[in-house]
This record gives structure tokens, C-alpha cells and sequence, in this order.
């Protein structure tokens, strides 16, 4: 087998086109490695990439004494050799079966862990293969127009939309906890107040879990409605400038003005958002209150009790029975 | 028979379609949508369960008017679900209930292309809208790269009288096909499947098309397609 290769250079991609040659007199089949630091764009029918390609070479077959050539675009920096055969065998390239073909030629439709970690997905013991893993570190092989376009970008929004829509269902879940209805509860006695007090530290922690999301949902949306005014105020004069901004920024999944009518959309969702925010914020006010009215009065309850106490350290020090004067009786 | 249920885009009636076709079929629906499941779900057993390696493919299949396995809503589920275990599940129902209406996601990634590449074949819905063609379009070729031989197509949401008004441009969506030209494009009969109020609410209601309303256009439609695929089966 004789290798012949050629590459091309637009911009920062690379077009790669290579000639094998099998002077053998038998039908063989050749492994192609890239070699260039990022991930084949293969040759696509419909955009499906064509039989034999995936994300990291070609597997070819070649009839004998013939010559067939392939090309492939890269996004990496210039390497040479830009490939090389890794393996080479008689007969027809072997062909994995279908669900592998499928694995190969598709990312994955795992939702991003990040989705799903913030509630509770660990506990549910996700299965990830090393497959699944690598495709999702290489997510984007089939950024070139098909429905999986830009997948890189369109992942990070995309995770950060779901990991919001869930911020605000647990926030919804939030307002109907047993946990927190225990604070509405009043303590029986100072037993109950210390059971309460340690599932409040625990409530506490899942607050404070559930600020931080909170925290992060409000700055996107703050950050949008930043953009929005700025493109209100500034007209047309700074307009490229902000949506240039806005197309770096992640708190959309689109560019131009399919990026400007996504922010329209946005804004319009954050409104809604922002005020579900603003209802649950007031509950928490109001629920925090009464715990903190509750606690108040089961500190009172204690401080009374602790006089009481004392008063009956007092008694009991200023009695002095009269031992002597009973003994000299008997 | 495994049959899978493929569009590319969203929207299309994939459900609906696969509901009905699974009622006519003496089929079991399997809803494949791992991330936002459509069909109608009981208490027990779901998907998501079978694919996490949870539960039996058997015990998940809920006997309502029409078999559904449901699949579950929650995103650890679907992070749990493990695509390799895809295969043993729909043969195992393939087994007992000899066919299998599996109807898949939108989009092109492997929660579409596992179902494909295990189907016997697979049925295309699409709209007159070049968008959704220009999706069913990959969906066929990625059928014809994981050797699912196209078994049909079904243009859903065409009016009874709309054979004039598809040839009106639509500046919404683009151009509307007519039918042979559709046929055209993916190199198949097309099956028009006109509007049904009945067929729109039927995964709803959980009443088949062809029960409801057995004479309307629309059921004759899908008892066509139903014949296309028993004469696959056979």
C-alpha cells in the first residue's frame, strides 16, 4: 500500500486528500489515522457522514492493483504527515454492525450530567460509557449543517436552559417541603425544638443549594436584560458591537438576528422567571419570619424555664435544715 | 417485525402515527423518546427502567386500548438509559408480540440512530414544509446507512381538499409539495394522511383512529400503511 497526500489550507481549516495505491493483485482493504490535532469532518450524504468514516479516519477498500482517493477537512493547526495507515487487511474493509455504526456516526443524546446533577442525579447512578463520555468530550462532529449544527455552542446553552428550567422546578418543589412546614409547626417542648433545629440545618443546606442556582439563573437573566437595554438605548450606532457581545456570550443559542429574536424570547421567558422568583422570594421571607418568630418564643419558653431554674437553684441553697437540733432531740 | 417511526423533525406526528399504526398492526407501541416521552404512561415499569437495566422489557408493557412500553420524563432516567441494552429489549417483545412500532425522537443522534439500526425497516412522517423534508430526508439517509430499508412515507396534516392549495407558496414554511413530488424526493409511495380531529386527539384519548372514526379518510390512510407493513412482515 503507498500512501500519497495532499492538504490544503482555508483559513483555519485544513483540507486533506489522499491517494492509496494497493499494487497488490487481491482486493484489500486500508485503516486511515488522522493525524492533525482535532476531529474529521468527513465527506456527508445528506448529511449522514458516508460509510466508513468516523470522527477519527476512514477504513477503505481497494480493488486490486488500483488506486482510490479520500478527502476530509480538520479545524487544527498544520501537521505533517496529516495522516498515515494504521492497518491494512485483505479483502473487504470489515464492517462493524448497525447500533455501532450508529454510535460511530452520531453524538450522544445524553443529557449533559451538569442537567442533572444539581437535584439529584447521582443518586440514580447514571450509566455513562467511555463511548458516550468521548462523544460528548467531542461533541460537534457533525457541526456542518445538519440538524446536530454547532453543536459545541448549542450544548453549553442548551445545558445551561435545562439546568434553569430545573432551577425553577425545584424552586417550585421548594414551597411544598415538609421540611420547611416543620418550621410552622410550634415546638412541643425543648426536645422538639432541638429535632427542629437540626432538620432546619439541613433545610438550610438545600437553601443554600438551591441560592446558589437561584443565584445563577438571575445573573443570566440579568446579563440578557443587560443586553437588551444596551440594544435598546444604543440603537443602531453600537448595535453590531453588542451583538457581537451577545453572540460571545452564552446566554443565547443563536447569532444575528435569530440571536436578537432568541433574546426577545428570552426576556420575555426571564419576565415570567423574575416573577415566579419574586413570589418565592416572599414566601421564603414570610416563612423565614415565622421561623424566626417561633424560634423567638421558644427561646422566651427556655428563658422562663431557666428562671425558674434558678429560682430553684436559689431555694434549694437558702434552705438550711435544722440537722443539729433534730439530733440533739433524739 | 421491528418498525421504527422516524421524521427528523419535531412536531411532525410521529406519535400519533405510531399510536395508530401500532392499533392496526396488533403492534406494541414503544415510545423511544428518552428525553421528552410522549405517549401516555401507567404507574408501573418504564423504559428508561428496561434500558437502565431496572426491569424486564415484558413487565413494562402497559395494556391500555393500544400496547405502550411508556417511556420515562426525568433527565437522570434518561442519562441512565444504556442504548446497548436496546436490541435484547425490542427482540424480547418482538418475540411475544411479533411486531413493534418503535417511535423515535427528533433529531439525528443515537436515540434515534440505536432504534434504526435494530429496526427491520423503518416509516417516514413528514409535512409538506421543505423543513420537515429536508429532516426526513436525513432520517432516510441514515436509515439507508444502519440498513433500515424504507418500508413507507406518510404526509401527515394535509387537508382532504388541499391537493390545490399545496402547489400555493407559503411564506411561513417555504413551498408545500405536492404529493408526487414528495414521492419524488424520497424515492417512495407517499401515503397522505389527511387532518382528523379524531387522529389529533387519539394518543390523548387513547382511542385508535380506526376505532373512533373507521370510515373517515384518515383511517383508511393508516389501514394502507398498516397493509404496507403487515406485506413487510409476511
Amino acid at each position: 500500500m503507498r500512501l500519497a497526500w495532499d492538504l490544503q489550507e482555508y483559513d483555519e481549516l485544513i483540507l486533506v486528500t489522499a491517494r492509496v495505491h494497493n499494487p497488490a493483485p487481491v482486493k484489500r482493504y486500508v485503516r486511515l489515522q488522522n493525524h492533525l490535532d482535532g476531529k474529521v469532518r468527513p465527506p456527508r450524504s445528506n448529511g449522514i457522514p458516508e460509510r466508513g468514516w468516523d470522527v477519527d479516519g476512514v477504513t477503505i477498500t481497494i480493488p486490486a492493483q488500483s488506486v482510490r482517493g479520500v478527502g476530509y477537512a480538520c479545524k487544527a493547526d498544520r501537521t505533517s504527515p496529516p495522516l498515515g495507515i494504521e492497518s491494512t487487511g485483505r479483502g473487504n474493509a470489515p464492517d462493524a454492525d448497525a447500533p455501532t455504526r450508529a454510535h460511530r456516526l452520531l453524538d450522544t443524546f445524553r443529557p449533559p450530567r451538569n442537567a442533572v446533577t444539581g437535584i439529584h442525579a447521582e443518586s440514580s447512578h447514571p450509566v455513562v460509557t467511555d463511548e458516550d463520555a468521548a462523544k460528548q468530550s467531542r461533541s460537534g462532529l457533525m457541526d456542518d449543517g445538519i440538524s446536530t449544527s454547532n453543536n459545541s455552542a448549542e450544548g453549553c446553552t442548551a445545558d445551561e436552559t435545562v439546568s434553569e428550567k430545573r432551577t425553577l422546578e425545584n424552586h417550585t418543589n421548594h414551597n411544598n417541603e415538609p421540611a420547611n412546614n416543620e418550621w410552622t409547626k410550634t415546638p412541643q417542648n425543648s426536645e422538639s425544638v432541638e429535632q427542629n433545629r437540626t432538620r432546619g440545618m439541613a433545610g438550610d443546606d438545600q437553601r443554600e443549594e438551591r441560592t446558589d442556582q437561584t443565584s445563577h439563573t438571575l445573573s443570566r437573566a440579568r446579563r440578557r436584560i443587560e443586553f437588551g437595554m444596551k440594544l435598546e438605548k444604543g440603537g443602531v450606532a453600537t448595535a453590531i458591537d453588542v451583538l457581537e457581545a451577545l453572540r460571545d456570550s452564552t446566554v443565547i443559542d443563536a447569532n444575528g438576528i435569530a440571536g436578537l429574536r432568541s433574546l426577545d424570547t428570552e426576556l420575555r421567558s426571564d419576565e415570567v422567571i423574575l416573577e415566579e422568583h419574586v413570589d418565592e422570594q416572599l414566601e421564603q421571607a414570610i416563612s423565614l419570619r415565622k421561623r424566626a418568630k417561633e424560634l423567638q418564643e421558644a427561646a422566651d419558653r427556655i428563658e422562663r424555664a431557666a428562671r425558674t431554674t434558678s429560682q430553684l437553684a436559689d431555694r434549694a441553697g437558702e434552705i438550711s435544715l435544722p440537722i443539729e437540733i433534730l439530733e440533739r432531740l433524739t | 417485525m421491528i418498525l421504527a417511526v422516524a421524521g427528523g423533525k419535531g412536531g411532525v406526528g410521529k406519535t400519533t402515527l405510531a399510536f395508530n399504526i401500532a392499533a392496526e398492526t396488533d403492534g406494541v407501541a414503544v415510545d423511544a423518546d428518552l428525553g421528552m416521552a410522549d405517549l401516555p404512561h401507567g404507574w408501573g415499569p418504564d423504559l428508561h427502567d428496561v434500558l437502565a437495566g431496572r426491569a424486564d422489557p415484558m413487565e413494562c408493557i402497559y395494556e391500555g386500548s393500544v400496547p405502550i412500553v411508556p417511556c420515562g420524563r426525568s433527565l437522570s432516567g434518561s442519562r441512565a438509559a444504556d442504548l446497548s441494552r436496546y436490541r435484547k429489549t425490542l427482540t424480547a417483545i418482538e418475540k411475544e408480540r411479533k411486531t413493534v412500532i418503535v417511535d423515535c425522537p427528533a433529531g439525528l443522534r443515537t436515540d434515534v440512530g440505536v432504534p434504526l439500526a435494530i429496526s427491520h425497516g423503518v416509516l417516514l412522517v413528514v409535512t409538506p414544509q421543505p423543513v420537515a423534508i429536508a429532516d426526513a430526508v436525513r432520517t432516510r439517509e441514515l436509515a439507508r446507512e444502519l440498513d433500515a430499508g424504507l418500508v413507507g412515507v406518510a404526509c401527515n396534516s394535509r387537508s382532504e381538499t388541499s391537493e390545490t392549495d399545496s402547489q400555493q407558496i407559503d411564506w411561513q414554511s417555504g413551498r408545500q409539495l405536492a404529493i408526487d413530488e414528495l414521492a419524488d424526493v424520497f424515492g417512495a409511495p407517499v401515503t397522505s394522511i389527511p387532518n382528523d380531529p379524531h387522529l389529533e386527539r387519539s394518543v390523548r384519548t387513547e382511542t385508535p383512529l380506526t376505532d373512533v372514526a373507521p370510515n373517515s379518510n384518515a383511517a383508511e390512510q393508516i389501514r394502507d400503511l398498516s397493509r404496507s407493513i403487515r406485506a413487510c412482515r409476511s
